[in-house]
């Protein structure tokens, strides 16, 4: 009993700070998520320090700025004579906080408005730290957007299917099967590649999310169908019917409400889809394009073992990955063990 | 008699699925703007010598004749020409199987089972330390998708340098005995093989033990125990062998996972496999690889799909009533 409550404990304060992460983004981060460094590609993660190379104990953290000394191996030293104090609420680049305040404050940075990069930089020499932050964000959009897609698909089909019968039930539920039928992954990856590469932001997350939930949608309609099929016989439903309420009515009133909790555990658990066909779709080269920051594309790279030894730190966002589905499966079996107590 | 018309029904769907995966995916590349000889990025070629391979490879025709003259050499099991490989369609595809078939088909056996097992002992010791321990890791293990898993282990490979970082097998033991073959092939496994294994393990086992213990609370194996049998003739009799019907009924998705998941591992370790040809054909724009490689994998679907509903058949006797209409 205590182990569940900690591990209820554990997976709120997760998610409250993932979603913090995807929120306040531009504020955690020191740099911007997609500017360019090529005089700091590769660079390791900054050593935050105390003791100065004299020894002397500095009551704010610093780190020593940093220079390129072979660009071949992506070697960099510290120039010991150039410290950067850290410090709190510091100006930096302007943004939007939540999309509509103006603002230029960040939690950490440095008077100079030198970048630090606390999580060292990828090829390009773009932080990791800002790029995983901003790729927070994106899961996050692309899972609200998939999971709504996914439950109104799922359930106008299912809703139709079982509702209307006949000849449109059979023919949705041939569909269904011929999709569920199909490699996902396989089509996902033929139906990305239709489009062109290089896409907008928005219209790429659009089509990729769109994607996603074309495949994943059968396994929803086919429980949907079968709760319409069980809820049409049910009693208040006929006594609606013989009451004289329309198709619309019955739906909307009667048969929705018990429908909800259903759909909506499915949608939950089948979050993880989204965001692990985001990520692999960009980790395959077909998702979101390079100037978007998705947690795919920062690993793509690391498909080569030289690069991922050399430059582990830019295994970054697996952690936010594995934070992420931990939640979102916890959340998930929670929710099932909810409908379970509902419908018993 | 039942059980036969259910599997000609069954293969009347699948003769239908066959056609419609197949046309889907040659409409589908025929969206794609250009061809193989578009995308490729050799030397350049004079525009008369592609437009002859173009005729030659039956390229210039419109899509529909391109469709037919596909089916109809499939009657004579040819696949077509890979332009990619410079080989057959075929040959290619089949080397590619039975890649994947061998990473594929020990992870799922062993996940299956495995699966099946500590999920039935952990529904067993679910309110004892032990039971808490496998709730956790299998709660943990369940959030590390393949993808992560891979880089992790690749990352272990190259650091650790005790396992290839990647193919099916070494170069240098082409003409080695059997026994050192077959050692360097397992070497080359185990990794993208756990990474694969692993996944299923976890899925199997929380659908096994959630079975497992709906199963514990039945009255018949009340009243078994009241009877006084033995603990491990109930277990055996009374509880394992009809908890294992509705995680066999769930199992489909599985396969559809341990394809997709090998498709991201092949990628990951350079698995000559089916993954692997289906991205190259898709980047070079090869369509009658693509066609191949889809058609492969789908069957590869449906075939799982069928083998766990013909053992659940086999196994669950309330399976075997006449189908409801409608479904």
């Amino acid at each position: 009993m205590t182990l569940r409550g900690a591990a209820v404990a554990l997976t709120r304060t997760t998610a409250v700070l993932l979603l913090a992460a995807a929120a306040l983004s531009d504020f955690l981060s020191t740099t911007r998520p997609e500017v360019q460094n090529l005089e700091m590609f590769y660079a390791p993660p900054a050593r935050i320090r105390f003791l100065d190379s004299e020894g002397r104990l500095h009551w704010r953290p610093f780190v020593y700025s940093r220079e390129l000394t072979d660009p071949l191996e992506a070697r960099y030293e510290e120039r010991k004579d150039r410290i950067c104090t850290l410090e709190f609420f510091v100006e930096g680049y302007p943004y939007r906080l939540f999309g509509l305040l103006p603002v230029n404050r960040h939690l950490i940075g440095t008077q100079t408005g030198e970048a630090i990069y606390p999580l060292g930089t990828d090829e390009l020499g773009r932080d990791v730290l800002a790029r995983a932050l901003a790729g927070a964000r994106t899961s996050l959009l692309v899972t609200l957007l998939g999971i709504f897609i996914y439950a109104l698909l799922g359930t106008a089909v299912g809703a139709v299917a079982g509702w209307q019968g006949g000849w449109l039930d059979s023919a949705l539920m041939r569909i269904s099967e011929f999709v569920l039928a199909l490699p996902a992954l396989y089509l996902l990856l033929a139906l990305r590649a239709l489009l062109p590469v290089r896409l907008p932001y928005w219209q790429a997350l659009l089509l990729t999310v769109g994607t996603i939930a074309c495949v994943a949608w059968p396994p929803l309609a086919k429980g949907v169908r079968g709760l319409v099929l069980q809820l049409r016989s049910a009693g208040y439903v006929e006594a609606a019917r013989g009451l004289g309420a329309n198709g619309r009515q019955i739906f909307v009133r009667h048969m929705l409400p018990s429908l909800a909790p259903y759909a909506l555990s499915q949608t939950l658990i089948a979050a993880p889809v989204f965001i692990m066909g985001e990520v692999v779709l960009s980790f395959l080269d077909v998702g979101l394009s390079a100037t978007g920051s998705s947690w795919g594309a920062m690993l793509k790279n690391l498909k080569d073992p030289r690069v991922l030894t050399d430059f582990w730190w830019n295994l970054t966002p697996l952690l936010f990955i594995f934070a992420t589905l931990f939640c979102l499966n916890t959340l998930g079996t929670q929710g099932k063990r909810e409908l379970q107590r509902t419908m018993l | 008699m039942k059980a036969l018309g259910s599997i000609l029904r069954k293969a009347a769907q699948l003769t239908f699925l066959f056609l419609s995966v197949t046309a889907a995916t040659f409409l589908l590349s025929s969206l794609i703007p250009g061809d193989f000889y578009s995308a490729s990025r050799l030397d350049p070629i004079p525009q008369e010598t592609i437009e002859q391979l173009r005729r030659r490879h039956g390229l210039d025709q419109p899509l529909h004749e391109q469709y037919l003259r596909w089916l109809g050499s499939l009657l004579r099991w040819d696949l077509g020409f890979s332009l990619f490989y410079r080989r057959p369609v075929a040959s290619v595809v089949g080397e590619a199987l039975a890649n994947t078939l061998w990473l594929g088909l020990p992870a799922l056996v062993i996940g299956l089972l495995g699966g099946m097992l500590l999920g039935a002992v952990h529904a067993l010791v679910r309110e004892r330390p032990f039971g808490y321990g496998l709730d956790l890791v299998s709660t943990l293990v369940i959030s590390l998708p393949t993808l992560l898993l891979g880089l992790g282990a690749l990352l272990l490979a190259a650091a650790s340098h005790r396992f290839p970082i990647g193919g099916m097998s070494s170069w240098d033991l082409v003409d080695a005995d059997f026994g050192i073959w077959l050692l360097d092939r397992m070497h080359h496994l185990v990794l993208p093989g756990l990474c694969l294994t692993l996944p299923i393990l976890a899925r199997v086992e929380r659908l096994q033990c959630a079975a497992t213990s709906s199963t514990l609370r039945r009255n018949y194996v009340r009243s078994a125990m009241a009877r006084g049998l033995g603990k491990v003739r109930i277990f055996l009799r009374y509880v394992l062998r009809p908890s294992v019907n509705p995680v066999l009924a769930s199992s489909g998705p599985l396969f559809a996972s341990v394809l997709s998941g090998s498709l991201v591992l092949e990628v990951i370790f350079s698995w000559p496999g089916l993954g692997q040809a289906t991205y190259n054909a898709l980047f070079s724009r090869d369509l009658h690889l693509l066609v191949g490689c889809v058609t492969a994998s789908s069957i590869l679907l449906v075939a799982g799909n069928l083998a766990a509903d013909l053992l659940l058949l086999k196994l669950d006797p309330g399976t075997r009533r006449p189908l409801e209409g409608g479904s």
